[in-house]
């Protein structure tokens, strides 16, 4: 028994240091705001205790991550606190000012954008992958990614190039 | 340096706090802690959830009661196609406090005060005409006066053939039902049967003069009216008295307990 619970420890906290950071930097990017990202970190991992999932993969499992994480932030913006407070936005105050108009222009987009622009330019996912990530087709990713993009070069005003 | 790049940086930037990832590391513990909590909370839920539930059904009797209670005090509107009881009783000089005389029946009594003696108007649903109102339309008539003003037809009224033991404490009951322009003045003396008389009445006919009155039982009619006092006058109660041809109006501006007892008496007498 104790065997297993230093098992079951050792594999939790090897998990932790695996996805913990790709769950956070997501909820993060979605919710902008710390306190929710880490509740929605937790809550991640609190499922994942409670299912116990195999990965056939590593990247089984990050897939299964993502897909919870991004669930978890849709109820959250879907709980009526949220519908019936404004979210406060930290992202920016904590960044550093090189980043700060990157920050901006992220956070402006929709939600539905940001996940796509994560996924795509940070997991380095393909709009395949993306799509089967969030369910949706991979016709929609590529036209949510395409707008999103074309948000950033507006607000932007080309100070990126390379998109 | 592209925006791929440039984002990645920025969000190489943002990790969990050392704490968050502390916690997470116990969530086993902590979720072994809750499963633990939640073993006692079970059967505690129950206990509550049984307890609430028969509170909320003795809450729901007491509402019923109440309901039936408040039911036993309100007059139907005449839009809704309800029907309203008004009755009361004539209490002597040394019945006139004595309350429990009045039958448990009776419903709610609100006293008019006479000089001497002591009116009282009660209002009154049977427990089936109870359950067609419309109780939050009830609700706006708070009052005997108010329901017979919506009604525009007298609010109490004695029937006819004042039985001996009037003075005793016998009841009256007028029931209305202001759509189909139907009254039914029933009569109840203590340990009598009910007696009732079906009269029509128009709604909005004068309080004095309610129309289409049937011949009553024994040529003998008694009426009792209460007016409400309106812009100033002051509330007025009344009765008229007919026996055959002959009728006598009497009104508590000048009524006395005295001269009030005495007409009635002469009423049972058959006198004049």
């Amino acid at each position: 028994m104790e065997v297993q619970t230093l098992c079951a420890e050792d594999c939790l906290n090897q998990t932790i240091e695996k996805y913990a950071e790709l769950v956070y930097r997501l909820a993060f990017s979605q919710l902008k705001n710390q306190s929710d990202a880490e509740d929605v970190l937790q809550e991640v991992f609190l499922r994942y205790l409670r299912k116990q999932p195999a990965f056939e993969s590593e990247e089984h499992g990050k897939a299964w991550f993502i897909r919870v994480t991004v669930n978890r932030c849709r109820s959250v913006w879907s709980s009526a606190w949220r519908r019936h407070h404004a979210e406060l936005d930290e992202s920016l105050a904590a960044e550093d000012p090189d980043y700060l108009d990157l920050r901006a222009a992220v956070c402006a987009l929709p939600k539905k954008y940001r996940a796509v622009i994560h996924l795509f330019y940070y997991e380095d996912y393909t709009t395949a992958k993306i799509a089967a990530l969030l369910r949706l087709k991979e016709s929609t990713v590529r036209a949510q990614l395409t707008r999103a993009r074309a948000m950033l070069r507006e607000r932007l005003k080309g100070d990126w190039d390379g998109f | 340096m592209d925006f791929k790049e440039k984002y990645r940086q920025m969000n190489e930037r943002i990790v969990p706090s050392p704490a968050v990832i502390r916690a997470l590391a116990e969530l086993p513990v902590r979720k072994q802690r809750r499963l633990g909590w939640m073993r006692g909370a079970v059967p505690a839920a129950v206990c509550i959830c049984l307890v609430l539930t028969l509170w909320m059904g003795h809450g729901m009797k007491i509402a019923e009661d109440s309901s039936k209670a408040f039911l036993n005090n309100q007059a139907p509107p005449p839009e809704a196609g309800g029907k309203v009881s008004l009755s009361g009783g004539f209490r002597m000089e040394e019945k006139a406090a004595a309350e429990d005389d009045v039958p448990a029946d009776q419903g709610s009594s609100e006293e008019v005060e006479l000089r001497g003696g002591t009116l009282h108007l009660n209002r009154k649903l049977s427990s089936d005409r109870a359950e067609t109102v419309l109780p939050e339309v009830n609700a706006e008539m708070k009052t005997t006066e108010e329901a017979a003003e919506l009604l525009g037809i007298p609010e109490g009224m004695l029937p006819p053939e004042l039985p001996a033991d009037l003075q005793e404490g016998g009841l009256f009951s007028v029931q209305m039902d202001s759509p189909s322009g139907r009254a039914e003045f029933s009569y109840r003396a203590d340990g009598e049967e009910l007696r009732s008389v079906v009269l029509r009445f128009t709604a909005g006919d004068s309080l004095r003069k309610p129309s289409g009155i049937g011949s009553l039982i024994g040529g003998v009619q008694v009426w009792a009216f209460y007016e409400p006092g309106r812009e100033g006058s002051p509330e007025k109660y009344s009765a008229e008295f007919r026996i055959d041809t002959v009728s006598c109006q009497v009104e508590t501006e000048n009524l006395t307990r005295t001269e009030f007892t005495a007409l009635l008496e002469s009423l049972l007498t058959g006198g004049e």
